[in-house]
């Protein structure tokens, strides 16, 4: 485990390092789409930078409330959470989600473009999980499984929160980096897996959602209600929104396409 | 094997709603060669050569005009913690960057975007007010070196002030230390926002300096009990209402150190219209303050 990396002089947190490594990788990819479609121009510029931006006020906004009491507590602005709160991937696809919409619509902007970061996606969180793992964050509840993992216990004494540092863990962050590469490997192989604009990416979210929801029984996360973790409670109406959009799709007979005209007239 | 008139239609149809391979397969599912289907994509993906600046350009111009500006300032902003540490820094670096922004306004305005070219047009939009503010912070930059080496950036770290009965109260929360610039001795450590306590809001200053060129650092501190708003608060304050002694325990830096006093007296104090809130009759208090920052 390294939680930091130096080099010479400078220290970097290597959570820091490796988040960085997953937007670059991710912006390559999904640039390298974009040109392939000859669709690169200023607008997707400015809607790239409006993601950016979303994804990482979302990241910092989704889980605020799970710190808000803490800082009126301390007499803190609302800022210090946007600035120093807890981090969340499902908030910055969030943000980032939404600022893409609103950035669309502002410049008037309608082809999808959601399937360039399908794979741009899995593979930026990927290298970010990597990251993750690498710093030693809490890995998961207890297990007695061959492959549970243990921490140090100086790394554990770093941890505000780590009801399983004292044994063997899930690590939670490895399953995540095997579903992600599998993901990444599928699209980035296959192209779209959807002949729709925009639902491939909307089926890798749907698919990341349910099997996130399912880690986070392992995760070792804090229960916020009802026997489930925030992002659990989160992912629950993204989830169903992503549900619903699929059901209406098969519903409407969307995915059987037009046919076009035969190459060659019959009997000619 | 050029384009096909057929399946450019096709694909113009469809292009919006299906995917490129989606296209493609139907394409080739209907018998059509993979030559014809490239070549026809090739013809629909050129750009059109009458597509000049003009038509909707000052919509996109506006867009990348605010859109880049706020961008910046937000993520400088946030980056460098000036919100929500310094906001005033922060609104001064919004209204420079509007200025660069009516810079860029004006530049393309007169030079007008169609001669200038869309992307180059655009590109002023986004790059002269950045260039502008680098300017302008560079100015001031050397502006404020010429005075004196600058400090470096204040620690962030915590405060705990600790007051004797009768008034006995404790405090702990946010702090900022600013350490001195190479070579020299002063110092200042400060809340970074009101502590709850058991007498109400409390806020401390703690400012080390010599009295005199080469002498030891001497403390000063100021501690405000109560709430402005609700216009009752006590300021005591070593310099202006005098203090019995302070002892700045050896050994205590910027970073971390601790002091205690004893006899500190209120002084008066007024609100932002300037009525007097302060209560200078209140009894003197001792204890001990310690700070500790990140270093």
């Amino acid at each position: 485990m390294v939680p930091v990396v130096e080099i010479g002089p400078l220290t970097f947190s290597t959570h820091d390092i490796f988040t960085l490594l997953g937007l670059a990788a991710g912006f390559a990819i999904y640039y390298r789409a974009l040109r392939r479609d000859r669709i690169l121009g200023p607008q997707i510029v400015v809607i790239s930078l409006a993601a950016l931006a979303g994804g990482a006020i979302g990241a910092r906004l989704l889980t605020s409330w799970e710190v808000i009491d803490e800082v009126q507590a301390a007499n803190l602005p609302f800022t210090y959470v946007v600035t120093h709160g807890p981090r969340s991937i499902i908030g910055g696809l969030v943000g980032g989600y939404a600022a893409i919409v609103l950035a669309k619509r502002a410049l008037g902007y309608t082809l999808s473009t959601g399937d360039y970061y399908a794979a741009a996606i899995p593979l930026a969180l990927l290298i970010g999980r990597f990251g993750c793992f690498l710093s030693e964050l809490p890995l998961g509840t207890p297990t007695d499984l061959p492959w549970g993992m243990t921490v140090s216990p100086g790394a554990a004494a770093a941890f505000p929160r780590c009801p399983g540092c004292g044994g063997p863990m899930h690590p939670s962050m490895l399953y995540e980096i095997g579903f992600l590469a599998i993901a990444f490997g599928i699209i980035a192989t296959r192209g779209p897996i959807l002949p729709i604009r925009g639902d491939t990416l909307k089926a890798f979210l749907l698919a990341y959602g349910l099997f996130r929801f399912g880690v986070e029984f392992v995760r070792g996360n804090e229960v916020q209600a009802w026997g489930l973790t925030g992002p659990q409670i989160v992912l629950i109406p993204l989830i169903g929104l992503l549900v619903v959009h699929f059901v209406r799709r098969l519903r409407s007979g969307a995915y059987r396409l037009p046919v076009p005209e035969p190459a060659t007239a019959p009997g000619g | 094997m050029g384009p096909d008139r057929r399946i450019a239609e096709y694909i113009s149809a469809n292009r919006g709603k299906l995917t490129r391979e989606a296209i493609t397969q139907q394409l080739l599912d209907a018998g059509y060669q993979q030559e014809a289907i490239d070549a026809t994509w090739t013809a629909l993906d050129t750009p059109d050569p009458d597509d000049k600046a003009g038509e909707g350009f000052w919509g996109r111009f506006w867009i990348y005009l605010i859109g880049l500006n706020v961008a910046a300032l937000l993520l400088v902003s946030f980056a460098t913690q000036m919100i929500p540490n310094a906001t005033g820094i922060a609104a001064i670096l919004g209204v420079i960057l509007a200025i660069g922004a009516a810079i860029a306004l004006g530049i393309v305005a007169v030079t007008r975007p169609t001669r200038l070219g869309r992307g180059t047009a655009i590109a002023i939009g986004g790059i002269v007010p950045l260039i502008f503010t680098f300017l302008i912070a560079g100015s001031c930059y050397a502006l404020m070196s010429s005075f004196g080496p600058l400090p470096p950036p204040a620690l962030s770290g915590t405060l705990t002030v600790k007051v004797d009965p009768p008034l006995d109260l404790e405090a702990t929360g946010p702090a900022g230390c600013q350490r001195p610039p190479e070579g020299e001795t002063y110092y200042n450590v400060y809340t970074q926002g009101p502590m709850n306590s058991s007498e109400g809001p409390v806020n401390v200053y703690v400012d080390v300096f010599p009295q005199t060129a080469g002498g030891d650092p001497v403390p000063n501190i100021s501690i405000s009990v109560g709430d402005p708003a609700q216009g009752s608060v006590v300021d005591y304050q070593s310099q202006a209402g005098g203090v019995e002694s302070i002892a700045l325990e050896p050994g205590s830096t910027a970073t971390s150190g601790s002091l205690s006093f004893e006899g500190l007296l209120p002084a008066e104090s007024f609100d932002e219209q300037g009525n007097p809130i302060g209560r200078p009759d209140a009894d003197p208090i001792s204890g001990t303050i310690s700070w500790s920052c990140e270093s």
